[in-house]
């Protein structure tokens, strides 16, 4: 219970810090929280499948490309849609994209599944560079006129002040956040852990196992596709290349084995880590995705459970250090 | 000769010819997975790697048998090195393969960079050697010698390797871990090494390959992403693990690839994935595939 | 009918190697089965197809008069039949608890809901606590799984087939690899889950075999070999033959 409440007083600090944050914050600042807060969804979405269902995608840019894409045909080719309606209409393409695969994904798992979902990402990929008519090819959508995000008579928020779309995204990341939080929390939540472990079994107790994955992954689509909405309320331009390339599938999956896999937060802790080397390494060198790529390889092989697993390892050290002063220091488990 | 029927017969000799390759790069993908369960996401990126070390070799030596030779065998042993300090470190983490395809996705993330930073990012010009060059004339077909070459050197490789696996007690050893590691290591034998040797012989032949499409394809820091997509489906459309499918799979692609440029050149790109699409939609673990790993 | 599991001509081969050779099985309402066997007799095979994990080539399978033949496992669990497993099958990362509640769940029929947290699930902890204390696993309630001793696991695997509250019950070698002592608890065990309810038994050991069993079937490369009282069956000839080796003769 005391552990509850320290997380309760934590989570309205927290929120209070995003809350006065703009007052601080200068214009880079906060759209650089903004472009975190968007990429945390994202990997949180991709998370719900690699640490709750063990199902590795190396495509996930293709639900996050789909919501991008679709809202951003639809505010260019239907005269006087809100932003409302239209991010929608794109996390539901997303999750409709996600039903649309299932059939095919869920009889297949390990390797297979990795396999599978590259390349269904990669097919979005050159379909998109090739419906020039409509998605503008290689060169993207460009979002001219960004919609109010507006109920007729009740507000209206305008997207082009930094502050507005700082608030607004905060807003509509905490809640997704929060919702898949709660899902892992219900019954089906339960049976998605039971499928990680040994999904033999859990069909053995009665559970589809088959229409269980296929309802997360449904899920998990739909938030990477409303992930996607946002950043390209966020950028105004919607590109292939950062919307749908392969690298926008693994950034997530960066940000999860950073951050520590099997980790509810696991992946936010991870974004906030790979900016934070990102404006590191821009600053002393031009070979970003150079760093990356040896991070990455060293978290791999050194802190398979990221940063969450090296606090859990560093904690039981310590507790080791504390009550047995060092007689009998061997029995570590993880 | 018809015209078109000449022209037919250049567009599936084309085809053969970017297959075989593919089947050089692929085959390597699907052995390895066969065996240990790993699918190297980093294997295309030697393929490249190899395409390169041909221009560094040629710069130095100005021979390309020199690096025909050379190249693919330091590939090997990059591959061994891969192999023997990276992924066999993981292998205990208990996190499957997940941990598997993750490092070797950092591993292919590590050479892109690094061949943009040694050779640069513009595309390198990588002539055929003079031996080579030239077409060659039969039954009023004029077809680029060096295509034939890459044909006829892949056929050879095909063989070897077909030789080693099915002829040698190598190969047997070879065949026997694929379907059971802990039964072959109880009978003493090195599995371990057996693994190490598969996993350098993979990274060869995708050296080979490299060094082969030098001159054929355009080098740049993408080609990577382009050859190893298309292995990619290769080897997930032939069924993970299986030569046979990798090789029916590798052909039917370059065909395709092939005839696809001639006739719709707008959707090439879109036929292969498509054509991945379909075949998977019917039998998701491939067409030769033996259900999950 | 009162067969509660009944096959018909079952058979059954791994790439032309034939495993089950036409098996007739019945097993009466409420009774406990054992199948006994020497190894790579295919009673985990035959476990296989009567639980669904694969599709026999030939032969029928009806569970409660219903043909089940082509369901798959998950369905054939929702009409009462449980099983556990030979090898120690469990959820690596999950507490006991975390276990039991899923069968629990499972039994309650919950098993889509994503709207309600478990915690607000009626009965549901207390059920799975009263499970827990009735199989004496309290004290690991909170314990992963992975950490249990081996006499532990087996009990949590035995308890977690029984968590979803089957009729017919499949438990395959449940004391396999236990001292004497782990094995008197589990017989015990297994008494106190299945009362009122039909069992299959795989099992090795004979003490186990006489003293749980009503009737006793002797599987012999895929076939039917004798199924008879615990008693006859220790007086057949055919049996001490097949386990003496002179059967292994023919191979
Ligand atoms: N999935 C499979 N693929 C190929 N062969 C199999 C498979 N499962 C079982 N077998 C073979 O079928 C035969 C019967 O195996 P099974 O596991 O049913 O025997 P068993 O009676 O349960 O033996 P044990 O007492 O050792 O558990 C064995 O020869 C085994 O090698
Ligand atoms: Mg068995």
């Amino acid at each position: 219970m005391a552990g509850n409440i320290k997380k309760l007083v934590l989570g309205f600090i927290l929120l209070g810090a995003i809350g006065i944050a703009p007052r601080f914050l200068g214009i880079i600042s906060l759209n650089m929280a903004v472009e975190l807060a968007i990429g945390a969804l994202f990997a949180v979405s991709l998370n719900l499948l690699l640490s709750y269902t063990g199902l590795l995608s190396f495509g996930h840019a293709l639900f996050f490309g789909m919501g991008a894409y679709v809202m951003g045909i639809s505010i260019t080719y239907m005269d006087g849609i809100t932003l409302i309606p239209a991010i929608l209409m794109g996390s539901l393409a997303a999750g409709l994209t996600a039903l649309i695969f299932t059939p095919l994904l869920v009889r297949v798992t390990g390797t297979a599944f990795s396999m599978l979902t590259m390349a269904f990402g990669q097919l979005m990929y050159v379909l998109c560079i090739k419906m020039r008519g409509i998605t503008g090819g290689e060169d993207g959508l460009t979002l001219f006129d960004m919609p109010l995000l507006s109920v007729p008579g009740v507000f209206s928020l305008d997207m082009t002040d930094p502050a507005t779309l700082y608030y607004t995204v905060m807003g509509v990341v905490l809640i997704s956040i929060g919702c898949m939080w709660y899902f892992t929390k219900t019954p089906l939540g339960g049976v998605q852990a039971g499928i990680r472990d040994n999904a033999q079994r859990v069909e053995y107790l009665g559970f589809h196992v088959s229409a269980s994955k296929a309802v997360i992954f449904i899920i998990s689509g739909t938030f990477a596709g409303l992930a996607g909405c946002l950043a390209a309320i966020f950028q105004q331009v919607i590109s292939v290349d950062g919307f749908l390339r392969i690298n926008v599938s693994f950034m997530p999956i960066m940000a999860i084995m950073i951050g520590g896999l099997g980790h509810f937060l696991g992946p936010v802790i991870g974004t906030i880590f790979l900016m934070f080397l990102n404006q590191m390494a821009m600053r002393y060198t031009d070979k970003v995705e150079l760093v990356f790529g040896i991070v990455f390889i060293m978290v791999v092989m050194y802190a398979p459970y990221g940063i969450h697993g090296l606090w859990v390892k560093a904690r039981i050290y310590w507790g080791i250090f504390r009550h047995r002063k060092g007689a009998l220091g061997k029995e570590e488990r993880t | 000769m018809n015209p078109a029927t000449a022209m037919y017969i250049i567009q599936a000799l084309h085809g053969l010819a970017y297959g075989m390759l593919l089947f050089l790069v692929a085959s390597g993908l699907t052995l390895i997975f066969g065996m240990v369960g790993i699918l190297n996401m980093a294997h295309a990126s030697l393929f490249m790697l190899s395409a390169y070390l041909c221009y560094q070799v040629l710069a130095f030596t100005n021979s390309f048998w020199m690096s025909l030779f050379l190249a693919p065998l330091i590939t090997a042993c990059l591959g061994l090195l891969l192999e023997r300090f990276f992924l066999r470190k993981v292998q205990a983490h208990g996190l499957g393969h997940i941990a598997e395809l993750l490092l070797t996705m950092g591993i292919s993330m590590v050479i892109a960079e690094s061949v943009k930073s040694i050779w640069g990012t513009e595309s390198l010009v990588i002539s055929i050697p003079p031996s080579l060059d030239g077409l060659a004339s039969f039954a009023g077909i004029h077809y680029p010698i060096y295509r034939l070459f890459i044909i006829g050197l892949s056929f050879c490789i095909l063989a070897l390797l077909v030789t080693v696996l099915y002829k040698t007690k190598l190969g047997k050893i070879i065949r026997a871990t694929a379907s059971d590691p802990g039964m072959v290591s109880i009978l003493g034998i090195n599995t371990p090494k057996v693994f190490a040797g598969v996993f350098a012989l993979g990274a060869w032949m995708a050296g080979v390959a490299g060094v082969a499409a030098a001159p054929m394809l355009t080098v740049f820091p993408g080609l990577a992403d382009q050859v190893g997509m298309d292995a990619f489906v290769v080897v997930v459309v032939g069924g993970l693990g299986s030569l046979l499918g990798a090789f029916v799979v590798s052909l039917t692609l370059g065909e395709l690839n092939s005839f696809g440029v001639q006739f719709i050149p707008k959707l090439a790109p879109v036929l292969v994935f498509g054509f991945m699409a379909i075949v998977l939609s019917l039998k998701p673990n491939g067409f030769f595939g033996e259900g999950d790993h | 009918m009162s067969f509660i599991l009944e096959t018909q001509d079952l058979r059954h081969d791994f790439k032309g190697m034939k495993v089950i050779r036409g098996v007739d099985l019945q097993i009466r309402q409420g009774e406990r089965h054992a199948i006994i066997g020497p190894n790579g007799a295919g009673k985990t095979t035959l476990f296989n197809l009567v639980t669904g994990m694969y599709r026999p080539r030939h032969g029928h399978i009806l569970f409660k008069g219903q043909d089940v033949t082509k369901l798959k496992p998950y369905k054939r669990n929702r009409l009462g039949m449980g099983r556990s497993f030979q090898i120690t099958s469990l959820f690596e990362h999950q507490t006991v608890f975390e276990h039991l509640r899923l069968g629990i769940l499972s039994r309650m029929g919950v098993r889509y809901n994503f709207f309600k947290p478990m915690t607000m699930v009626k009965g549901l902890t207390e059920e799975v606590d009263a499970m827990l204390a009735r199989v004496n696993l309290s004290e690991y309630r909170d314990q992963w799984a992975s950490l249990l001793s081996y006499g532990k696991s087996r009990a949590l695997e035995m308890t977690l087939t029984m968590a979803t509250n089957p009729d017919l019950v499949l438990l395959d070698e449940p004391c396999a690899g236990m001292s004497a002592e782990e094995t008197r608890n589990a017989v015990g065990l297994i008494r106190e889950l299945t009362t009122g309810k039909s069992m299959i038994i795989v099992e090795h050991d004979m003490d186990v075999v006489f003293s749980l069993a009503d009737r006793v079937t002797v599987l012999h490369y895929g076939k039917i070999l004798a199924c008879d009282t615990p008693s006859e069956i220790q007086k057949n000839k055919d049996v001490k033959d097949a386990y003496l080796g002179h059967g292994m003769k023919k191979q």
